[in-house]
């Protein structure tokens, strides 16, 4: 993995995601926990309904809503730092194992982003500080989101470097040359 | 005489003594280069990403079919041959001759230049 703890720091401080928010998700964590099992049920019900990621999860479902279980209680347990980075990056990594495009993770995510305010708008109905623990929700979601991202770019990249030879610099160097039509060869 | 002037040095003697011998460059294994003697008008950064992805593949093709340590990587086209090789650790050597080049002695020119950068580096 190439991709630094250091990184994560950076996101944080880019998103503002600070102490308060880390106090409104421990807040919010007993109401997330009720709503968990609608927020699963949910996101896998649309994973089902679409053929590129019903195939992966065919079989495997119960095996998966525990997981996600897990990565729900994580969101909202206040810990968000090396060990928290390090089970995201390994979602991203396990995406690419799977071939789980991040499209369709980035769609099932804003399931559980929207799903989950509007859960959370119904049982904290008047409650003044309800957009500010929300906001705290959607942004570890989209750090999440972020790490999850760039966990997967980073496998692909890695999963070609090993097979090709190709050195990691040498990759991201020919990505950088802008695309031309015209062969090397016939200059000469 | 810095490195630079050197490798260029060794570059230019190996297409002087070598006619067949039309252009060639010092690519690192990043795809960078190094040193060149190539017409002014060829996109020294697309030849050298190009090159160092070929011989990339080509350790990696020699390990997978059982070949032990890659040699060279050549490419013959309609207009003549392209041959690399491994200079130094982490730098390949890309010569590009013409069709009628013979090449056990394009093989042994860019050997030996091979040998000279190594010294350098």
């Amino acid at each position: 993995m190439t991709i630094a703890y250091s990184m994560f720091e950076r996101l944080k401080r880019l998103v503002s995601f600070d102490d308060s928010d880390v106090e409104n998700l421990r807040s919010l964590a007993p109401a997330i926990m009720e709503i968990g099992p609608s927020l699963t049920d949910a996101f896998y019900s649309a994973l089902a309904s679409e053929p590129a990621t019903a195939e992966v999860i065919d079989g495997r479902l119960e095996k998966l809503q525990k997981t996600h279980s897990q990565w729900l209680r994580e969101l909202i347990a206040g810990d968000y730092g090396e060990r928290y980075f390090t089970s995201r990056i390994r979602i991203g990594q396990v995406h690419v194992v799977h071939g789980i495009e991040p499209a369709f993770v980035e769609a099932v995510m804003s399931i559980i982003r929207t799903r989950a305010i509007k859960l959370l708008a119904e049982k904290f109905d008047g409650t003044a500080d309800l957009a500010e623990k929300a906001a705290s929700f959607i942004k570890i979601c989209d750090l999440d989101m972020l790490l999850i991202n760039m966990a997967y770019a980073d496998e692909r990249l890695e999963r070609l470097s090993s097979f090709t030879g190709m050195k990691r610099t040498l990759i991201e160097n020919i990505i950088r040359i802008p695309p031309d039509t015209e062969p090397a060869r016939q200059a000469f | 005489m810095s490195r630079t002037e050197t490798l260029q040095r060794i570059l230019r003697s190996l297409q002087t003594e070598s006619p067949d011998i039309e252009a060639s460059a010092l690519i690192s294994d990043d795809g960078l280069m190094i040193a060149s003697a190539l017409p002014q008008h060829v996109e020294e950064t697309r030849v050298a990403g190009m090159s160092a992805t070929l011989l990339s593949l080509g350790n990696r093709a020699a390990t997978e079919l059982s070949l032990k340590t890659l040699q060279q990587v050549l490419i013959r086209g309609e207009d003549g041959y392209a041959v690399m090789v491994k200079a130094s650790e982490g730098t390949m050597l890309l010569c590009l001759t013409t069709k009628n080049a013979k090449l056990g002695l394009i093989f042994l020119d860019v050997g030996r230049a091979a040998d000279q950068i190594a010294d350098v580096l």
